[in-house]
């Protein structure tokens, strides 16, 4: 166990000393202010009124979980796992003391930590940008903790497309072959129930913004369960069938 | 005595039929066992094996008794290499480099670091972003990093690889210092008979995946003009046409 907590520290100081990953949390960190003054000139010019502060941080998140950290997962899982293979670099850790199945869940749970980390960071400046949109005096912080929650509940599908990213990335050598298939294979299964109804209602990508169903004054436990079932196994199956492909590739 | 490295029927194919077949052989410890050969005849892939980097067919490797296959943590804890080429992250330090790498060692004094970083040459470069290095600097950074945990068994392949006249002999000392001092054990990798014949205590010569015959350098040498004329007997018969093909 020793060694896969210190592989996750490891791939998590990994990505947090790139670049880019650190421009990702400052554009997620932006993204709320800027669409904030946005709303908030069209409010005041043209008298429309289009949000609350109460209503900011859910419409944010549904904006992250829907377009923005879908992408950024799916780069994230493409860098750590065919990245690393064109590279050449994934062997520096396969001939050090840890097993492979170690290194992919070291792997995951490293993107796992971006995800609430991202989220954490879009969810503050949500709140922040949202007091200049008024209503701010009417935060209490059982409202405040409610928004939190469902900040971190979001974070539950994202990890799945995490895993099902990292299976994708299994077949290629190189992050950019990866990345692309998983954006175009999203987009797909995003579109495949206007055409096939039912496939939403097994199909994980459906249910990227379950975090509607803990809103309101009495939470679905029914739906939740459902939707929570179909996460979790789809989550098993490519996390079975990644870690296969990845335990027997050769470097 | 344990054997610090047995490797038994080791066989692993690719799919154009190229690899390596039914290698065997034993490593005794604080020996320096060369494996000769030239490019292409299974040298990489043999290492590869043992370290895990490929999945072989068939055979078994044990290094220390440990079989990498079941008892891989245990087996490679006690293993430092470079395999085909010493890489490392090139948007981190060589320092940063180390320390990840040094953090799967219990125990791993955090001087250790400067230490290696010293003992190949690299102390004044250490902030430095490794994209940055020269192939030379990025293959003492790999040594630094195979010698990091204090091993008992190094398994090198090509460690000359870029290195100019006086890097080579400077890496060629640093392996004989050690097997000496030390007691590290080593399995190194060349296509160089010369440098294979300074450095190590036995050969195994390769060709076309098999390991065709294994002697003592001293006894290649009383026998034969050099390493390299034993290397081309071994695989060459008298009209010069290869064997083992």
């Amino acid at each position: 166990m020793h060694n896969l907590y210190i592989n996750i520290l490891n791939e998590n100081q990994k990505m947090l000393l790139k670049k880019k990953n650190m421009a990702i949390l400052v554009v997620s960190a932006l993204i709320p202010a800027l669409i904030a003054v946005l709303i908030s000139t069209v409010q005041n010019q043209a008298g429309v009124f289009v949000f609350r502060f109460s209503d900011y941080p859910i419409f944010m998140l549904g904006l992250f979980t829907n377009i923005l950290l879908p992408l950024f997962v799916f780069m994230w899982t493409a860098d750590t796992f065919a990245g690393e293979v064109g590279e050449n670099t994934l062997k520096i850790v396969l001939v050090r003391p840890i097993t492979r199945y170690k290194v992919y869940i070291s792997k995951i749970s490293a993107v796992g930590v971006f995800i609430l980390i991202t989220l954490m960071v879009a969810f503050i400046s949500s709140m922040l940008a949202g007091f200049g949109l008024g209503e701010a005096a009417s935060v209490t912080v059982g409202g405040l903790l409610h928004g939190l929650l469902i900040y971190i509940v979001a974070a539950v599908p994202m990890l799945a497309i995490a895993v099902a990213a990292a299976f994708i990335a299994q077949f290629f050598k190189g992050s950019s072959g990866a990345l692309m298939t998983s954006i175009f294979l999203y987009l797909f299964a995003r579109m495949l129930p206007m055409v096939v109804p039912d496939f939403a209602k097994i199909s994980l990508f459906s249910y990227m913004d379950w975090h509607w169903l803990w809103l309101g004054n009495s939470v679905g436990v029914d739906k939740i369960g459902y939707a929570l079932l179909i996460i979790l196994s789809s989550s098993i199956i490519f996390f079975a069938a990644g870690s296969y492909l990845f335990d027997t590739k050769n470097l | 005595m344990e054997k610090a490295l047995e490797i038994k029927d080791l066989t692993k194919l690719y799919r154009n039929k190229r690899g390596i077949m039914g290698i065997s052989l034993e490593i005794n410890p604080g020996e320096i066992y060369g494996l000769l050969g030239p490019n292409g005849a299974g040298k990489t892939t043999i290492m590869k094996s043992i370290t895990g980097l490929c999945k072989a067919d068939r055979g078994e490797v044990r290094i220390w008794g440990y079989d990498i296959s079941k008892q891989f943590e245990q087996a490679m804890a006690t293993v430092g290499c470079i395999i085909e080429s010493a890489d490392a992250y090139a948007y981190l330090s060589a320092y940063r480099n180390l320390e990840l790498a040094g953090r799967f060692y219990l125990g791993l004094k955090k001087t250790r670091i400067e230490e290696v970083l010293a003992l190949v040459g690299l102390s004044n470069f250490k902030k430095e972003k490794v994209a940055n290095y020269s192939l030379g600097m990025k293959q003492r950074l790999g040594l630094a990093s195979a010698l990091l945990s204090q091993p008992s068994l190094m398994i090198l392949d090509e460690p000359t690889n870029g290195l100019d006249i006086e890097g080579m002999a400077e890496i060629r000392n640093t392996i004989i210092q050690l097997a000496s001092e030390e007691k590290i054990t080593f399995l190194v990798s060349s296509h160089l008979a010369h440098e294979m014949e300074l450095m190590c205590h036995r050969i195994g010569v390769i060709n076309h995946g098999r390991l065709i015959k294994e002697e003592a350098v001293s006894e290649i040498l009383n026998n034969y003009a050099s390493l390299e004329n034993f290397f081309i007997q071994q695989t060459r018969d008298d009209r010069g046409n290869c064997l083992h093909a």
